[in-house]
Parts: C-alpha cells; structure tokens; sequence
C-alpha cells in the first residue's frame, strides 16, 4: 500500500511578509475535497463481493487511494507499512477477526486514533457492544447502503484531516516556543551568578521565575559594581507572547550596554533606557522597570521606577515598607526623567521585588498592604521565600500561563 | 410516538462504561442538547447520559425550541429526534450547518425511522451519526464520547491555534517593521541613486534573516545582511537583539571589518552556546567607486558591472559571530562603478537540494549560472523575481530565504 505524504504540515514557505500564505491558515474548516478524495483508505473483507462493492462505492464518490486486505494478518501487516487515514473493517473473518484487529489497533500508540468504521451482518445488541468496547469508532449494518456509506466515510476523514493539520501546527509552533523560551531563560542569571554577585554585597538572593509556554515579558537581572554593592532590575514588556518576549530581548540588549555605563546610578540608568528605548519600541509598546542599587556597606537600596511594582522591605522586627519611587513606563515619552529614591535594609532586612502579576495575585487591591501583611505573615511562619512561592502558586495556579517574578534578597545579619 | 422503545435491558448492560473519571478526554463539563417531542423518551436520555457522567443536560421539545436555546446553552453535541412537530429534525440539522456557529457541531440523530432513505436524508441533512430506536444504552453512549471526545481534541487544537496564529501575526508585523520599508528605499534611492529590490521570506511565520541600511556622510552607504542559525521565533529574537545593537553602535566611524568585530564582541555575550550568526556588512562609496565590505562566515557576495558575462564573486569567508570573541575580520573591496549590481542573499538560495537523492545542492556556482541568464535585466524587481522563480524551479527552500539586489543607477 502507498502513502503519499500530504502537505498537511502547516510550515508553508509565504512568498513575502505582506502576502498571507494560506497553508498557515489551518484553523480554516473548509477542507479542499480534493484532500479528503486523497487520503489513503484500508478496506478490510475476507468476501470479495463485500470488497468489491465497497471498492466500487468508494471510487465512484472519487476516492484515489483504496487499498484492499482479505484478512486481519493482511491489514495489521499493511496499517504497519503505513497507516491508513481510515479502515473499514469487516468483523466476522476467519483467524483474526475485526474485534481483534481493533484492539490490536488501539493498544499501538500510532493507530490508538486511526477512525474505524466496522461494517457488520450482527444486529444483536451485545455484539455491537463488543465491537464498540474493542475501539471501533464507527459501526455501519450490512447491507452496506450507498449513501450512508459514504456521509460516514466523508465525516470521519475531514476530521482526521483537520486534526492532523491542526496537530502538526501545533507540534511546529511547540517546538518554535520551547527554544525562544529556552533563550529567554539564558536572559536570567543563574543561581551561582546570584550568589557571587549578592555575597560580594553581603546578602543572598533567591529568585522564583515562572515563563509562559507562550512566551511573555517578564526579565530581570543584576549588574555586578564595585564595593560591596550590586545592581539589579526587574521589568516587564506590556501585553504578552512572542511579541512582548521579542521587546524584551531589545531592552535586555540595550541593558547590556547601558548597565556598565550608568549602572551605579539608578535614575540615570532608567532614563537613559528610556530615551533609546524610543528608537525601538513602537507606539503603544511600552514596559514597567524597577533599578536599583543594593548597597550593603551602607545597608540601603536605592531605586528608581518606571511604573514598576513598589518595592517592598521586611524588617526584622515583623514591619514592613513599601518604595514610592514613581516615574512614566518605558516606551511613554523620551526625554522623561526618573528620580531615585532611598529605602533602609538593615541587617536582616529582606528586599521583594515582585513583578506586577504577583501583585494582582496576591493583592486584589494592588495597594501593597495586602501583599505586606501576606508577605510578613508568611516569614513569621518561618521560611517567608518558600511560603510566598507556595502562596503565589496557589494564587496563579501551577499552569497559569503568566509570567511573573519574585527576587527575594536577604541582607544578612551583623 | 412509541415510548417503549427504550431497550432497558442494555441500559443496565451500561455498568462497565457508566461513569468513571473521564474529566482528562473532554467529557467533563461536556454539554448535550436533548431534542425529541417525547417526554419519557427526553428522561430516559437524560438518564442513560447521567449514568455515562454527562451530567450538563437541557432538553428541547421541539427543533424551534432547540434553536431557541443554542445560543445561551451552547452545547457541544446535540440528541436529535427526527419526526417533530413544529420543526422535525431534518430542517433543525439544515439550519444549524447553515450558522457557520454550529457548522462543526456533532448531530447525533436518534429516531425510530430506519428506511433507508430516511437514513440517507438525515446524512444529506448534515447528521454526524445515526442510531436507530429501540435504542441500545451501550452503543449510544459510546457513540455519544467518541463525538465529544474528537469535539474537545478540535476545540483544544482550535483554541491552541487561534491563540498563536493572532501572536506570531502580531511578532510578525514587528519583524517587518525592522525591515527598511519602500519609504526608506525610495528616499535612499532618490539621494543617492542607489536603488534595492529585496524579498525576505522566513520558512514559517517569523525567520531569523535581517537585513537593513545606513545613509552616511558623503553620500556612503552601509547595507547589511545577517542570518542566525536556527529559524522561526528563536531565531526571530536573535534578529531584534542584533537590531537593537546595530542602532546603539551604529555604522558610523567604523570601518566594516571593525564593525563585525564589534557586534561579534557583544553576540558573544548574549548568545547561548551553539547559536551563531553569519553576517555581511559594506560600505558603498559612491566618490571612490568601490565596495568596502567585511564577512563573518556569509555567503559570497556577487558584484557585476554593465558588460559583464557573469558575476564578479567576491569572498564570504570569515568567522561566524557568537563564537570567538577576539574573532578579527578582514577588510575586502570589490569595485562598484555608477551602474554596477551586487547580489546579497542568504545560505537558503544556495542550499536547495538538486535532485531527490544525493546530497548534491545548487551551491555558488549555480546561483551564479542562474544569475547570469539575468544580469542585464534593467528592472531589479523583474530581476529578482525571475532569479526566485528560478531558485523555486530548482528545488525546495526549507530555510528563510532574503536576497538583496544593489543597484547603483547613477
């Protein structure tokens, strides 16, 4: 039997960026007959009227590729060589018969859902039972009638046409997202980078990162300075997917070459991003930002924002405090200019930083408090890190397609 | 209507496929319109549902009062009686596949006629199955999971799709958007007389091919080419990472090899381990009547001037960027007076397979043949369309393709 491989893919080759290729239109129900009419079918009787009647049935509606087996050895022999896109499968045949073949079929994963129309003489209940038990999709009386024959055959095979096509776009795009998404964790500095660079400052950082499978916006990273001191960033590209992911990537790249010239500065360094921000995002891209520097000499966080979440610090006597650094989102206006402000991390002081995402989760009201009491209440338990991460799953749910992220940095105690 | 014709004896027979956990193959929340003029009829499908674990049922008497409720109920597979009064199923099925709404909703036709004929209208009608009354429990409810089964497997994949299609348009739009646009073009072309055709087509919806140019001091121009390795979104993010440090370092004061050095410095940075770029940069200078160009790894450039039998090739050769970071690169020239052409493409337009078998591809001196049955074509989009037809002719393309066609007109 041949199979002749179809353009079922759904990786098109467009002609030009404006020109719609219609092969990425797979959603599209309306399937060309001339597809249907081509798709290889496996016709299985050990009575060569019943095959010839069905045969003839079949290419008189204008299907091409009709293959014939006598027996179920034949057709498992043939379905191995390749699958067809249905059978139509006698029950009653000597050796292997039809209730056999099915549930061979169905024990193998790559016929587990190959359509099969039984075609049967039984009319007693229980074995028409016995056939839909053993994995028959579909089940049609003998006499074969015309009509009903081929509505049957038509529905199960623009199914599995549509299916194939929607499956293998969805394998191809799977298989784009999964390395862009394994890219945007490179952006993301690795725990052994957070721990030298948090040590030199005498604190340590734990983050918890969660990307969408869809790709999103969310990036942060640090910026190692001189002294026992440390920069870092936490920011989010607006809207989601690839495209705030491809945002990302741009100001991460212009972060690269801004962070060691005004890295120590965290106004300067928001402004600056800002101002060549504008020659990249188009209107309407923008994205929130928090810089600061970690200054664990002086014990002092020094921030600027752009619309970022307030930053949050947890002193060791249960109280907390809330950054009210503000400043206009990347991307609004060139030439803004953000203004710095100082925050007090005494020792054994914890810094949060938080992407907006985990604000409206943990905090309908986005005011903070929510979040502060949450956040205190979750140290005073004992490991306040785990438990937020805990807290927050709970809250956005294990599979929540939404980015977001917590950077958790400890200053120790003296 | 007969209402004993409901085989109770196989609705016991129902144990082994009654309930279970089915909330991980679509039947969980799944909705089932029941539409049949008969009340007991309506309870017993009620009931044999039930015991399968479909639960969110609502009936209809009637083929109008069924349409009434699609809208608000929205169910995902429908129980159809035929013979009713007021609307029988038949018109009911007819109407549904008209709404483009419910063109792909399963119809299950349940009903005591058995003629043939009735069967095959039904079909013709638009049902998706038909079983015939008395029914029997098991073979129904069967029936009645595989059509929700495959229904939740489409509406999962159709959900999955439509969600990345609208993404990657909206990426796609923004890669364009990296692209000079035929605004830029004609400004280049009308101040200095350089005109560029250009196709760029990434193998799916977003590529890792770029291109772009810079107007410089003294009528020069800087164009260049770059392909990542790998293609579609990955890719993609490589091409708006090396868009934004073209414009922080920008091509001014920098020789071309000295520009490649830079941009590998920085890749080198931000790559991962295994990706890479090969790139192309030059400097046209219009006074000097030259081509100033550097290569880190790309294919070779093509250069010819009026007259000329076939191309002039220039040389690709050079490290690829994100591998080495001291990587240094050399300093070409290819002469480009007032009507020269130079031919920038990517590996793709080289790659395509000749043949089935055998690993024998079109290479340089391929394109080059292909390329000289055109040079003196005056119009550059005739030019370079042509040269696509022929690369199509040749084999299949299975990477993103760009090609730029330079032509100095003055």
């Amino acid at each position: 039997m041949t199979m002749t491989g179809q353009d079922i893919s759904g990786t098109g080759r467009p002609q030009s960026l404006e020109g719609r290729d219609p092969e990425f239109q797979v959603a599209d129900s309306q399937i060309p007959d001339s597809q249907i009419l081509d798709c290889p079918i496996l016709v299985v009787d050990d009575t060569a009227f019943n095959r010839t009647v069905i045969g003839t049935f079949l290419a008189e509606a204008g299907f091409r590729k009709v293959s014939f087996a006598t027996n179920g050895m034949e057709a498992l022999a043939m379905i191995e060589a390749g699958v067809p896109d249905l059978l139509i499968l006698d029950i009653m045949m000597p050796g292997i018969d039809g209730y056999e073949v099915c549930r061979r079929l169905r024990a193998m994963p790559e016929t587990a859902d190959l359509p099969i129309l039984v075609q049967t003489a039984l009319s007693s209940g229980e074995d028409r039972n016995r056939a839909f038990a053993a994995g028959t999709t579909d089940l049609v009386a003998k006499p074969l009638e015309r009509t009903e024959l081929l509505a049957r055959v038509r529905i199960h095979l623009e199914d599995r046409v549509l299916i194939r096509r929607l499956q293998s776009y969805r394998a191809r795009v799977e298989a784009e997202l999964s390395i862009a998404r394994s890219m945007q964790e490179h952006l993301l500095p690795t725990p052994a980078q957070c721990t030298a660079v948090a040590g030199a400052a005498g604190c340590t950082l734990r983050a918890h990162s969660v990307i969408s499978p869809h790709l999103g916006g969310d990036l942060w990273g640090l910026l190692p300075l001189s002294g026992r001191r440390f920069g870092v960033y936490l920011l989010n590209v607006a809207g989601q997917g690839v495209s705030a992911a491809l945002n990302a990537f741009r100001l991460h790249t212009l972060l690269q070459e801004l962070g060691p010239i005004h890295g120590e500065d965290a106004a300067a360094l928001l402004s600056a991003l800002n101002d060549r921000a504008a020659g990249l995002l188009a209107p309407g891209e923008t994205a929130t930002m928090t810089y600061g520097v970690v200054d664990g000499e002086l014990g002092r966080f020094t921030h600027a924002s752009a619309e970022g979440a307030p930053p949050m610090i947890l002193r060791g006597d249960g109280g907390s405090d809330f950054g009210v650094a503000t400043g206009l989102a990347i991307g609004i206006a060139p030439g803004t200019r953000y203004r710095a402000e100082v925050m007090e991390l005494p020792p054994g002081a914890v810094l949060a930083l938080y992407s907006v995402a985990v604000l409206e989760a943990l905090d309908a009201g986005g005011t903070g408090i929510g979040l502060g009491w949450m956040i205190a209440r979750a140290v005073a338990e004992g490991d306040g890190f785990e438990a937020v991460v805990r807290s927050l799953s709970f809250a956005l749910g294990q599979v929540s397609g939404d980015d977001h992220t917590l950077l958790w940095i400890e200053r120790g105690a003296r | 209507m007969n209402t004993g014709n409901m085989n109770t004896g196989d609705m016991m027979a129902a144990g082994p496929l009654a309930g279970g956990s089915d909330s991980a193959d679509g039947l969980a929340g799944a909705r089932v319109l029941v539409v049949d003029d008969n009340r007991i009829n309506r309870h017993l499908l009620l009931a044999l549902l039930e015991r399968g674990g479909i639960t969110l049922v609502e009936q209809a008497e009637d083929g109008q009062e069924a349409l009434a409720r699609m809208e608000r109920f929205k169910p995902d597979l429908v129980l159809l009686d035929l013979m009713m009064p007021r609307m029988d199923g038949f018109e009911m099925c007819r109407l549904l596949r008209a709404d483009p709404r419910w063109k792909s909703l399963p119809v299950l036709v349940q009903s005591s006629l058995n003629r043939v004929e009735d069967r095959a209208r039904a079909f013709r009608a638009g049902a998706t199955d038909y079983v015939t009354k008395p029914i029997n429990a098991v073979e129904l409810l069967a029936r009645v999971r595989i059509q929700l089964r495959k229904r939740a497997m489409l509406r999962d994949l159709e959900q999955y799709h439509s969600r990345t299609e609208s993404e990657l348009a909206l990426a796609r739009a923004m890669q364009s958007r990296l692209l000079p646009g035929p605004d830029r073009l004609a400004d280049l072309q009308a101040a200095t007389g350089i005109a560029i055709d250009a196709h760029f087509a990434p193998s799916s919806e977003l590529g890792g091919d770029f291109w772009g140019i810079d107007r410089l001091p003294g009528g020069r121009v800087a164009v260049y080419m770059v392909d990542f390795s790998g293609h579609g979104v990955g890719a993609a993010l490589n091409t708006f990472r090396l868009d934004a440090i073209c414009r922080q370092i920008g091509s001014t004061g920098l020789t071309p090899a000295e520009f490649l050095a830079a941009m590998n410095r920085r890749l080198c940075g931000l790559l991962p381990c295994g990706q890479f770029a090969t790139m192309l940069t030059g400097l046209i200078d219009p006074v000097a009547g030259v081509f100033d160009y550097a290569s880190a790894g790309s294919t070779t450039p093509m250069m010819w001037l009026p007259g000329d039998e076939a191309p002039r090739l220039g040389d690709g050769s050079g490290l690829p960027l994100g591998l080495l970071p001291s990587a240094t690169y050399d300093s070409r020239q290819l002469p480009m007076p007032p009507g020269a052409r130079l031919f920038l493409y990517s590996d793709a337009a080289i790659e395509i397979p000749l043949g089935s078998e055998g690993h024998d591809v079109l290479d340089e001196p391929g394109l080059a043949a292909l390329l000289a049955r055109r040079l003196h074509e005056p119009d550059g989009a005739r030019l370079l369309d042509g040269l696509l037809g022929d690369l199509h002719a040749t084999g299949p393309i299975d990477d993103d393709l760009t090609a730029l066609l330079v032509s100095r007109r003055r």
